[in-house]
């Protein structure tokens, strides 16, 4: 079973690149997402075994991250037949500066966008941590043509940035997954496998300085692709100039698998018994993330970049709730669902906005409800999914946090919390008020259809989907998933 | 033996520097793959026995390394037309002795990190870390994406010599997956500084600075007075 979920973006993969003609190409993408989710969704009725001595496992906490990502991946895998359809491949010139610039190939698109599923999988299964360092790293391989989708400077400026901080931060957590390979070695020179299972059940016998330094390195190296400040630096680019498929991909699906990597290094933490250390690194990271991002938020008139911060944002939610521990591990694990959700919505609507606004500020976005009325009113949806407004699910998961924070004792991070919150509530708020209220600003070059038209249902139908599933987690979670989400809690807070 | 390993290590943490306070773009490159080559060879004679399995990392680590990435960066350099000069955001001097502080800090950090078992050198893990350390320093440090993938080499050679108190313990197949990312990384870096370079004619990445927060903000007033300014009637060409 785990062999065909690897397989299958694997196949689908060299089958895009192979496929001389576009639309199959698109056929393609849905099929293997398809594909994808249903195997997910068997694995999760009917949990498979383990391969390779165990290297490679479904647990609760892999599974979930992994429908997650399978779910996010189908939306906008479905988002994206009426997005490359639109998508001239001719050069045509920049919406900012004039110069001409062309698309990469589209099967190089598609291929590239299973391939980046396949890698997010591998993340997912992976329960040997240098494989888990390998799934990681391939995921930044095979993300940065997807930024460089759209040839021109500014993107490639993003990919260049993305390369560099994600290629550093790997090398960080390689140094840490060395590092807790040495703790693993004992005096006469026989090592633990660095299989998660081996390395909970030997935590006593390891050594805690290095440890400790591991799960430091880890966590600012895959930090750096979760999006931690302060080596968040890549994330406002790369998902302003991506296109807004893949910047949905990104946020909801890619930090999600970053995150694992440092949950991962946790459990075993916590499985040593004292998980203090790592708790107040995660929290101390998560709270400057917070800062950072309520920071450039409140300065931000752009409204992809909102979004990114946004994330950026929600990763130190989901990263201080962990480190909280007890009943925040469930909130953290709720977040990450709602979080990707929503995000999801916002980003595939922020690409309708800039198809046909060509611009990515406020000012130029501006008269949502009078041009285009369903992507206006999702776009609404989204914003107060995302800040956390009843009865959407992710106002549970920031309340369940809140009250851990309470129930620790932690009344003054609780009231930072609180704090920044409602500051990047009334951030947001400005922003999206000022662009669906208004008229739309008038161009010379949108003469034609500077009008009404009628939105295609491939690119407000998908958003849509993921505005019902933001909305449906805050009454209803089906059981099989709401076990798994216990099981996951249950596998970060052992120790905490 | 030992005197050899030592040699070698101290060698690389030479070549480390050299990368950091060299003026050509093409020195730092070679700088690094030399010290590819020689991490490659420390691999070999750390190692107690010699089987296939090492003999294909250690070979193919020095291909890569000492090779193909020196051989494919420098024909960057030569049909890009970089200027070889650096232009460095810290000063060469000021690097080296920024340099010399992260030799010290690896010192002194590996005095609180002992090691549960023993290895073939004391020097191992210092060494090491200092490589890494200024391999980060040159990525902050300069200006020119070349010098950076350089830098960035040395940064990864010097956790590949970190590796080294591990080769009992690590399996061969992450030591390949080292290799193959290292491989797929500066694969990527450098069709990305191939594109640059056609696009703007020049590897500068401090002129890559297109993206940053406040760009479009400088139109959209901050409250002064606390009253945020309408945007009523303002001039939307501005913001296209």
């Amino acid at each position: 079973m785990i062999v065909a979920l690897l397989a299958t973006p694997l196949i689908g993969a060299v089958l895009a690149f192979v496929m001389p003609w576009e639309r199959p190409q698109r056929a393609i993408l849905v099929a293997a997402a398809s594909a994808h989710l249903a195997l997910v969704i068997a694995s999760i009725i009917e949990p498979p075994g383990s391969l390779i001595d165990g290297w490679l496992r479904a647990d609760d906490l892999g599974l979930y991250v992994l429908l997650v990502t399978s779910v996010l991946f189908w939306v906008a895998a479905v988002y994206a037949v009426g997005y490359l359809q639109r998508e001239a491949s001719d050069p045509r010139p920049d919406w900012i500066d004039g110069g001409l610039f062309s698309n990469a190939p589209q099967s190089v698109f598609t291929g590239y966008l299973l391939l980046f599923l396949g890698a997010m999988t591998l993340v997912t299964v992976s329960h040997h941590l240098g494989l888990l360092w390998v799934g990681v790293e391939a995921t930044t391989l095979t993300s940065a043509p997807l930024i460089y989708f759209h040839r021109h400077h500014r993107s490639l400026e993003a990919t260049w940035k993305y390369l560099l901080l994600g290629s550093v931060g790997i090398a960080l957590a390689l140094l840490g997954t060395f590092f807790i390979a040495v703790s693993a070695t004992s005096g006469d020179g026989t090592a633990v496998p660095m299989v998660l299972e081996d390395l909970i059940a030997a935590a006593d016998g390891l050594d805690t300085t290095w440890l400790h330094a591991g799960f430091l390195f880890l966590l600012v190296g895959y930090g750096t692709k979760m999006g931690l400040a302060p080596l968040h630096t890549w994330l406002p680019d790369a998902h302003s100039e991506a296109p807004s498929l893949v910047s949905a991909l990104m946020s909801g699906a890619l930090l999600n698998t970053a995150f694992l990597g440092i949950l991962r290094a946790y459990q075993i933490i916590g499985a040593t018994g004292d998980s203090q250390f790592a708790s107040q690194l995660l929290i101390g990271f998560g709270l400057l993330s917070m800062f950072v991002a309520t920071v450039f938020m409140l300065l931000q008139n752009d409204f992809k970049r909102i979004l990114a911060y946004s994330s950026v944002e929600h990763m130190g939610i989901v990263a201080l709730a962990v480190g909280i521990g007890g009943s925040a591990s469930f909130g953290a694990i709720f977040h990450v669902l709602n979080h990707s959700l929503a995000k999801g919505l916002l980003f595939l609507i922020a690409g309708n906005a800039l198809a046909y606004f060509h611009s990515t500020s406020v000012r130029g976005a501006r008269g949502m409800f009078k041009v285009l009325p369903i992507s206006a009113a999702l776009w609404l949806i989204g914003f107060l999914a995302i800040t956390g407004t009843p009865p959407f699910g992710s106002f549970f998961s920031e309340f369940i946090i809140l009250q851990a924070m309470f129930e620790t004792g932690r009344n003054v991070v609780a009231v930072a919390y609180l704090v920044m919150l409602a500051l990047i509530f009334t951030a947001m708020t400005t922003v999206v008020l000022r662009m669906v209220q208004g008229e739309p600003p008038a161009t010379p070059d949108r003469t034609a259809t500077g009008t009404t038209r009628r939105e295609p249902w491939l690119s407000v139908l998908p958003p849509a989907l993921l505005a019902i599933g933001v909305l449906v987690t805050g009454f209803y979670l089906p059981p099989a998933i709401r076990t798994m989400m216990d099981g996951a809690a249950l596998l970060i807070e052992s120790g905490g | 033996m030992e005197n050899l390993i030592d040699f070698l290590l101290v060698l690389a943490l030479l070549l480390g520097f050299a990368c950091l306070g060299l003026r050509r773009v093409s020195q730092c490159v070679w700088a690094a793959a030399a010290q590819g080559i020689i991490t490659g060879i420390l691999l070999l004679i750390v190692h107690d026995k010699v089987e296939i399995g090492l003999i294909i990392v250690v070979a193919s680590s020095i291909v890569v390394k000492g090779l193909v990435v020196p051989w494919y960066l420098t024909r960057t350099i030569r049909t890009g037309r970089v200027e070889v000069e650096v232009e460095p955001f810290i000063g060469f001097n000021l690097s080296l002795v920024v340099g010399g502080l992260a030799f010290g800090a690896a010192l002194w950090l590996s005095t609180s990190l002992t090691l549960p078992f023993e290895i073939d050198s004391e020097l191992i893990i210092p060494i090491s870390l200092a490589t890494a350390f200024i391999g980060l320093l040159t990525i902050i440090s300069r200006r020119k994406a070349i010098t950076q993938v350089a830098a960035f080499l040395v940064l990864e050679n010097g956790i590949f010599m970190f590796g080294l108190v591990l080769v009992s313990a690590l399996p061969t197949l992450v030591e390949m997956g080292v290799l193959l990312d290292l491989f797929a990384a500066v694969f990527v870096m450098g069709v990305t500084i191939h594109n640059i370079n056609r696009e703007f004619d020049h590897i500068d990445t401090s002129r890559l600075n297109q993206l940053h927060d406040m760009l479009p903000a400088r139109r959209w007033r901050m409250p002064r007075n606390g009253v945020r300014r309408s945007d009523g009637g303002g001039s939307d060409r501005a913001n296209l």
